[in-house]
């Protein structure tokens, strides 16, 4: 207990900053679109909504596994549940999943920005930048964080609104025509993407949960988070999907395309670049999320007294993974869309479940003691 | 490209360090520097240029090739 109150500073993270909290790390995930446009073309409004039901499932399974063991972080829950070896040994696993997904977060900003906007700056060097913020974010610990993800879903969602409404002269709903023609196993692709890749999140969501004030209920506002998320994405992608039809599987960012053909009176042009800006926020939230997850759990694993030392060492080990991770954004595509949920499954899904059952044949955690 | 590696290593081990041995925390200075000596070979391997295997190589490896669970 009195570990925590030197990171959080005695404060707790509220019902309603959990709900933005967990709503922000979702729209961080509209970028993400593009790995589902190529697989489910016009129906991927379906494998969204679709996609919402089932990461509420994973949520529901998470969220047992933390209630199971209230107060107590992902790592503590596996030596608990494990024993000394075999739960240092998972969650090392843990650890370097975290260290993956920051990394995936921040090539994908890399990406973004060295092929749209800033073609001849190195990676490295955006990199370097973009994990200095996130540092900073980190550093200042994850309620700062927490306060922070109302301001930016606030910002993401009137960028989208307005530009929605800018959009509606070039949009041709017509682009949906042939509905529900697809071969099932698209859709089947489309929602497990859909399901896993944009709320991979809901791990670092364990290592949060401590510090999230006991007295609330958990469920309520990670579910509202959740729809909120879901919501502004069916916008992203039915809007995207009216505008540019089926040229947007081709495009890396089609968001950013889609923002690019505003046109009003040829007053309001170029606006992509507000859009721009609302991503970049939004994905540095969800980077700093990753990144705190990745920093904190290796406190935890060494049983340190504060994760603070570690958090610019751990920034440059995350820009050296990312420089190496891929060769070029073709292969990140290529993950994304045909291996990352696959992958994303083995850790969110089959990991947890099994640590669920486990825990409840050996009688532990605060239900077996029950019964 | 090295040298400047080696300036900016010094300098974060200067603010990170000293507070360390000030207050004791020797549990925290092993594992620091564990993990300072990983990130100075990542990074020196990456300026010199090394192509390092990528990890996500080997889970592409595994999820495609070993257990053929991709899509496509």
């Amino acid at each position: 207990m009195k570990k925590l109150e030197i990171i959080t500073g005695g404060e707790k993270i509220t019902s309603r900053q959990l709900m933005y909290f967990v709503a922000c790390y979702i729209l961080g995930g509209t970028l993400l679109t593009s790995l589902i446009v190529s697989v489910t073309k016009q129906d991927s409004w379906l494998a969204v909504i679709l996609g919402f039901a089932v990461s509420a499932l994973i949520a529901w399974l998470i969220l047992t596994l933390a209630q199971n063991f209230p107060g107590k972080t992902l790592i503590q829950i596996n030596d608990i549940v494990f024993g000394n070896v075999l739960g240092k040994t998972l969650s090392v696993i843990y650890i370097l999943f975290f260290l993956i997904g920051a990394c995936l977060d921040i090539r994908d900003i890399g990406n973004f920005l060295t092929g749209l906007i800033m073609p001849e700056t190195p990676l490295v060097a955006i990199f370097t930048l973009f994990v200095f913020v996130c540092g900073y974010g980190v550093f200042n610990g994850i309620l700062v964080l927490a306060r922070c993800s109302f301001i930016i879903v606030v910002i993401l969602l009137s960028v989208l609104l307005f530009d929605t409404l800018l959009l509606i002269p070039n949009m041709n709903f017509a682009n949906f025509a042939p509905a529900f023609t697809l071969p099932l196993r698209s859709y089947i692709q489309g929602i497990h993407t859909m399901s896993l890749i944009p709320f991979d999140g809901v791990l670092t969501l364990l290592m949060i949960f401590p510090s999230v004030d006991q007295k609330v209920s958990l469920k309520k506002p990670i579910f509202i988070g959740i729809l909120i998320g879901t919501i502004a994405m069916l916008v992203a992608v039915i809007r995207d999907w009216a505008v540019l039809g089926s040229t947007m599987p081709m495009m890396t960012s089609p968001s950013f395309q889609a923002l690019s053909l505003i046109n009003v009176a040829e007053v309001f042009t170029r606006m992509e670049i507000f859009g721009a800006a609302a991503l970049m926020a939004i994905r540095f939230f969800r980077s700093s999320v990753q990144y705190y997850a990745f920093t904190y759990s290796i406190s935890q694993l060494f049983h340190l007294r504060s994760y603070k030392p570690l958090v610019i060492i751990c920034g440059i080990i995350i820009i050296c993974v990312s420089a190496f991770l891929f060769a070029s954004s073709m292969e990140m595509g290529y993950f994304g869309t045909n291996i990352g949920a696959v992958f994303n499954t083995f850790f969110i899904v089959i990991l947890p479940a099994i640590t669920l059952i486990t825990a409840r044949t050996k009688g532990l955690g605060k239900k077996g003691r029950k019964e | 490209m090295i040298i400047f590696l080696i300036i900016v290593f010094a300098i974060i081990a200067l603010i990170n360090v000293p507070p360390l041995i000030r207050e004791k925390q020797w549990r925290e200075l092993t594992v620091y520097s564990g993990f300072f000596a990983l990130a100075v070979t990542l990074s020196m391997l990456l300026a010199l240029g090394v192509d390092i295997p990528s990890p996500i190589k080997g889970v592409q490896y595994i999820i495609k090739d070993v257990l053929h669970l991709n899509y496509k």
